[in-house]
């Protein structure tokens, strides 16, 4: 065996332990995850179902009605905590950021910044809170397209959907957003065993 | 309007498998607000918006196969 190929070898066999160390994660971490892709499945298949049938003034009470309904669903279902947050808020008595999830949002976006595709952002961690530890997972929430007709430019908003919106949402700050920005996240917690 | 904790011991609650059939069976009950299930002490506890669901936690915990401790 030449030098060169022994060089190889040695190159292969750190880099693939590099990878198994970087890849690998606890099963928590994947039950959380699939959690959270589980809501967002049937959270956009819901979105776009609603859409098609009325348009943005038909799926906003999806987003208001059925995705907090998904979301407790999930959360007896599974034993995780499982919520929605965002960067910025339709209702400011849900889906705020508490400290963890501000400082996993603000990481999420110096990434995207640093040119990370924002659908692929996620972090788990056992974070030490004051009733004990907890596992946590956040999932990042890219803006697509279907979102911008509520989340995009209010000034381009029809009046109808404008109307619905500041009924339900009269305390509204969650517009102004463009495609592949950071809406929010996707959150799971439960007390670590 | 708080919640109202309704805590039962349910003996035979004994595994995983147990939890896993209980969340499923109580997944669609919108008066739930959260369900926590102890298993190495055997306690279901559903945290619920109303009162007077005595009756109706321990009727589903018997429908899904288990009965609450008196």
């Amino acid at each position: 065996m030449n030098a060169r190929r022994v060089l190889y070898l040695v190159s292969f066999c750190a880099l693939s332990a590099t990878a198994a160390t970087a890849f690998e994660e606890p099963p928590a971490a994947a039950e959380a995850r699939a959690i959270a892709s589980r809501f967002q499945q049937e959270l956009g298949g819901k979105l776009k179902a609603a859409m098609a049938e009325g348009g943005p003034v038909n799926a906003v009470r999806i987003c208001k009605d059925e995705a907090p309904a998904i979301a407790a669903r999930l959360s007896r279902e599974t034993g995780w905590q499982v919520r929605r947050i965002g960067t910025r808020v339709r209702n400011p008595q849900s889906g705020l950021p508490d400290a963890w999830e501000q400082a996993q949002l603000a990481d999420f976006q110096k990434r995207i910044s640093a040119g990370e595709k924002p659908d692929t952002l996620s972090r788990f961690s056992t974070v030490d809170e004051p009733a004990g530890p907890y596992q946590r997972l956040v999932a990042a929430i890219p803006v697509a397209p279907m979102c911008l007709a509520c989340h995009g430019d209010a000034s381009a908003q029809p009046e109808a959907l404008r109307a619905a919106l500041k009924a339900d949402y009269p305390h509204d700050t969650a517009t102004g957003y463009k495609i592949g920005e950071l809406r929010g996240a996707f959150s799971l917690k439960r007390a670590a065993p | 309007m708080s919640a109202t904790n309704y805590s039962y011991r349910v003996s035979s609650v004994h595994c995983v498998a147990c939890e896993q059939r209980l969340r499923k069976w109580f997944a669609d009950d919108t008066q739930i607000e959260a369900l926590t299930i102890d298993v190495p002490n055997q306690r279901v506890t559903f945290s619920a918006r109303g009162a007077g669901l005595d009756a109706h936690f321990r009727s589903e915990l018997h429908a899904a196969g288990y009965t609450a401790d008196p």
